[in-house]
């Protein structure tokens, strides 16, 4: 699709307009401070806007002798547009989306407020240091059909909105447009490049590999890098409340050895060395090989905030070696 | 869900459950009670398919249907007392009510199985998913589609037998064997004492061709009844087993009940011993 | 910093240890990872400097570490939380080897980021108490993680080997740098509304409670089910009933390292609640945790003729 062009001001004229339901991640705010509204609704995660760390599915009251269920619908107004990166929208499109709105059993929950959303996809002028998105099928021009696409150019916004979501007339200028279609083409080609091809099926084969118990010797098994991961979407369901309360659906993470606990005191990941396991292979195995998506969308963000400094794309990396030897 | 709810959403909300009354507690062992309750409207399950059960205000937990579907009023869930919600399970009487969403979980492979005999091998509260497909294959409809039928079962000592009553009614059934060992005998016991692989190994001889087995019991129960089917001569295809992980939503979604790229929520419980082997060992 | 001496004595003591427990320059930047030298070849990877936050106590706690008789690189505050453990009977002290490291204090990334933007490591030539930036000259103390900036004790109380000299008390700071004072100075209802929106931000990821080398209870209260103690909901009331419980716990033992602070990867600064015990300790109990291993803990302790009643 052809991309058009807006000034900075339409942009942040309807961003103004529609303050109440445009909401932004940090991550974008943080690198596009200087040309969107600076009051904007944020979130840490994307993820967090339609699966939240916490939220109640159904209330239970036990009324004389019969408990009765009421499901939890939420009324209050939901936001319409989510401004976030390239590699937060590819989480929610190819990883979240995929896990919550099978079409058998969708969370009702997710589905609800996600339906409703379209993503505003602002493209990445510049890539941070933790940043290793064009490892895993992404890029800082990641774009999605469904999606619209903005990418600071020259003064102006390049603007991919073909099904016109945003109601901002562009102007058209396609010799400038094809300049940032090859600008785009050729900052790719520069980017490191993508995981081997097979990597899933390669990375499944080295299940017992010695190597996992080495790497995840230093790795405290916390939540933090799972929690702020903008694919992870493990959830547990829990009550709270005895004669009258709430079935609660709470983020949760393969790192705690809780997860998978059996009630005989069995645990099928009984160290952080299965636990560790877990995470990298799901992220680069079994999803991809489940749903032909990496598990992973080369944010960095758990790059950055682990409190150890374990480093998933150099683990990812000693494992690429490995497979390959 | 309720019809009042349902007009205003329309859409199913997957976790929440649907409350039933309990019909009828069974004191199975010490610690296993079988729970009767009513069967939800439109809650159609295969042999081997489980359900989340829920207690208010203190959780929810999976377990085998263990009734057979072809019993319209009621189902069945065979319940061992071990934790949170287990326990206060064992504390509901008839006329308590509990929640029940499901059915989940592949099931049986009942249709590769027709025109097969059966080598059922169950230990402990393992007979429970076991108990829903032999019922089924009994009945009068299915019988003719099944060939010879063998169910050896085993518990600890002769007081963790569970479904005596219903053992009772199988020995006497002309269409199955059965044979029922325990580890560890006591005075009222007659019967075999022996742990099941070897038990297995000593009474039932079957030429394995046209044999499937399905072998359901503790990890440790599996793993050496499994090697014992082996050297009598059985297919990996053709020893099938169940397998139990912590799970939550039961779905596929919560993430917790995967081994490799499989949710055993969702592909499972049920795999064949050819399908385990291709599995990383993480159950 | 200490390179030398710490090459040297790893060489001399590798073998009579079966692994020492230091600290490795990390894959970005500005950060050190702990690492385990179990061979002649890893000896060189062994260093130490202001990113070297994590506090390696908890590294003993261990399984595989728990049996081998290890050496562990020590600053002030980790040397205490190793004497804590010791007097808590979680390691033994003939499996011990300490080497003390005497510090200058950790320095604060995003400190760095307020003052110079995006990072750039050739930028910065760091030296034990200042640095310079494109040829500028700072003060280490100016960029201090906080729990640093309060520190009194940088040298190890105790240890094995020292690398490098014991430093001079640092000089005891003018309150208003002193984070913990500045909270104690607001009023009430403000101490309240700052609390009440730190714990709002909080997802229970336990990152704190797990770097915390303290925290080693193979149950954590959080996690119980029977009593279940808190609800899973990361609510603002929940969560500050989290973290009061693991300050209780603390009490008397907690030796201010910041580890858990240094850990949210929401910035909460959640050092405050252990700290303020801490003080609430030193008051009534004219005790701090981890200084030697004679003195018993007062919340260990139980005296026939102790002055609080509800106590007999
Ligand atoms: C497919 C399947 C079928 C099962 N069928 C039966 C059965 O027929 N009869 C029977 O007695 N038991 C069965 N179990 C085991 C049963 O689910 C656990 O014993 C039960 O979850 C324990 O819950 P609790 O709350 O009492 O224990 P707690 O230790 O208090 O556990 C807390 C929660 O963790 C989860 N959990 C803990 N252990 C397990 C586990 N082993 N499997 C799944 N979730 C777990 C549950 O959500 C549970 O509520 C089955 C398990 C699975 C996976
Ligand atoms: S990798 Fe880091 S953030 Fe993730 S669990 Fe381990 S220590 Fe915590
Ligand atoms: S880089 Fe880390 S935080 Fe980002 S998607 Fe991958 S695993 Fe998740
Ligand atoms: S990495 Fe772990 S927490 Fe994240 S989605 Fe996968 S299993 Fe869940
Ligand atoms: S990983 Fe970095 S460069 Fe890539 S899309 Fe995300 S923020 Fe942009
Ligand atoms: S590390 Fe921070 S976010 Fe995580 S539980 Fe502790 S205070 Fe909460
Ligand atoms: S129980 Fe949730 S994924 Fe299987």
């Amino acid at each position: 699709m052809k991309g058009k062009f807006v000034t900075h001001e339409q942009v942040f004229t309807w961003m103004e307009r529609e303050r109440g339901l445009v909401v932004i991640t940090e991550r974008a705010q943080k690198k596009y401070h200087h040309l969107l509204p600076s009051h904007l609704i944020t979130v840490k995660t994307a993820k967090e806007l339609f699966f939240s760390p916490w939220e109640a599915v159904y209330r239970y009251t036990l009324q004389g002798k019969t408990w009765v269920i009421e499901e939890k619908v939420e009324h209050s107004s939901f936001p319409s547009f989510l401004v976030l990166l390239p590699c937060e929208a590819k989480a929610i499109l190819e990883v979240t989306d995929v896990n919550f709105m099978t079409e058998d059993t969708p969370d009702l929950g997710y589905a609800r407020r996600r339906r409703g959303v379209t993503l505003i996809i602002v493209g990445c002028e510049r890539i941070e240091q933790t940043c290793f998105c064009s490892l895993v099928g992404c890029s800082p021009f990641w774009r999605h059909r469904e999606s619209v696409f903005l990418f600071p150019w020259k003064g102006h916004f390049y603007l991919e909105d073909g099904e016109e979501k945003l109601s901002l007339s562009p102007f058209e200028d396609p010799q400038k447009a094809q300049a940032v279609e090859t600008f785009f083409a050729e900052t790719i080609c520069t980017l490191p490049l993508p995981l081997p091809a097979n990597f899933p099926e390669k990375l499944y084969a080295h299940f017992d590999d010695p190597l996992w118990q080495k790497m995840a010797w230093h790795c405290v098994n916390c939540g933090a890098c799972t929690y702020l991961c903008p694919t992870c979407y493990c959830f547990d369901l829990s009550v709270d409340g005895k004669l009258r309360g709430l079935t609660l659906h709470t983020w949760d993470s393969c790192m705690f050895p809780k997860f998978t606990l059996h009630a005989s005191s069995h645990n099928p990941r009984p160290t952080g060395k299965e636990r560790v396991r877990q995470r990298v292979m799901h992220k680069f195995s079994y999803f991809p090989l489940r749903n032909k998506y990496y598990g992973c969308v080369g944010c960095g963000v758990c790059r950055e905030i682990c409190p150890v400094n374990w480093d998933i794309k150099e683990v990812v990396e000693g494992m690429v070696r490995q497979v390959e030897r | 869900m309720n019809g009042e709810v349902g007009i205003r959403i329309k859409e199913k909300n997957i976790y929440v459950p649907t409350m039933v009354p309990i019909l009828e507690v069974i004191q199975e062992t010490r610690d296993i009670k079988t729970f009767r309750v009513q069967r939800p409207s439109s809650f159609f399950y295969h042999p081997g398919q489980f359900a989340e059960i829920f207690v208010p205000g203190k959780g929810e937990a999976p377990f085998s249907i263990t009734s057979s579907p072809q019993e319209e009023r009621f189902l069945e869930f065979s319940i061992k007392r071990i934790g949170v919600v287990t326990d206060a399970l064992h504390r509901l009487n008839p006329g308590d009510s509990v929640g029940v969403r499901g059915p989940y979980g592949n099931g049986f492979p009942v249709s590769s199985l027709l025109h097969s005999s059966l080598l059922f091998i169950g230990g402990g509260i393992g007979l429970a998913p076991l108990r829903s497909l032999i019922n089924y294959v009994l009945s009068p409809q299915e019988r003719i589609n099944f060939r010879e039928i063998i169910l050896l079962y085993g518990a600890r000592t002769p007081q963790d037998l569970v479904f005596q009553w219903e053992l009772k009614r199988w020995a006497e059934h002309r269409d199955l064997t059965l044979w029922v060992t325990v580890d560890q005998g006591d005075s009222s016991w007659s019967g075999i004492v022996g742990l099941v692989p070897e038990v297995l190994k000593k009474v039932v001889e079957v030429e394995p061709i046209g044999w499937k087995s399905i072998v359901c019991g503790p990890p440790i129960m599996i793993k050496f009844t499994i090697k014992a089917l082996l050297e009598m001569g059985f297919q990996v295809k053709d020893i099938i087993t169940t397998l139990e992980m912590r799970m939550k939503c039961g779905v596929g979604k919560c993430g917790r009940c995967n081994i490799g790229p499989y949710y055993v929520c969702k592909d499972g419980p049920v795999f064949s011993y050819q399908e385990l082997q291709e599995m990383p060992e993480e159950y | 910093m200490y390179e030398r001496a710490l090459t040297e004595l790893a060489s001399k003591i590798l073998g009579e240890v079966e692994g020492i427990i230091g600290y490795a320059p990390g894959s970005l930047p500005f950060h050190m990872r702990p690492f385990l030298c179990q061979r002649e070849e890893d000896i060189a990877c062994l260093s130490f400097n202001h990113f070297a936050r994590p506090n390696l106590a908890r590294y003993l706690l261990t399984l595989e570490m728990r049996k081998k008789r290890v050496a562990i690189v020590v600053k002030g505050c980790d040397a205490r939380t190793v004497i804590v453990l010791l007097k808590e009977g979680q390691v033994k002290r003939e499996n011990l080897y300490l080497i003390g490291a005497p510090c200058h204090g950790m320095v604060s990334v995003s400190k760095l980021e307020e003052r110079f933007g995006v990072l750039s490591p050739p930028d910065f030539v760091w030296e034990a108490d200042t640095f310079t930036w494109r040829g500028e000259r700072f003060a280490i103390r100016d960029f201090l993680e906080d729990s640093c900036e309060r520190c009194a004790y940088p040298n190890p109380p105790w240890y094995d080997a020292l690398l490098g000299e014991e430093l001079p008390k640092p000089p005891v700071l003018p309150g208003g740098r002193d984070y913990l004072g500045r909270i104690k100075a607001l009023p009430l209802e403000k101490r309240w509304e700052f609390f009440a929106q730190e714990m709002e931000k909080c997802i229970r990821c336990y990152a704190c409670r797990n770097s915390c080398p303290l925290c080693y209870c193979t149950e954590c209260f959080v996690d119980q089910t029977r009593p279940s103690w808190l609800s899973q909901a990361a609510t603002r009331n929940e969560n500050l009933f989290f973290h009061l419980g693991r300050s209780l716990h603390m009490a008397g033992r907690c030796t201010e390292c910041g580890a858990c602070e240094r850990a949210c990867p929401l910035g909460i600064p959640i050092g405050l609640l252990p700290l303020y015990v801490e003080e609430l300790i030193r008051e009534h109990f004219a005790f701090e945790a981890g200084m030697n291993l004679d003195t018993p803990a007062p919340l260990l302790t139980y005296r026939e003729n102790d002055p609080n009643e509800f106590i007999r």
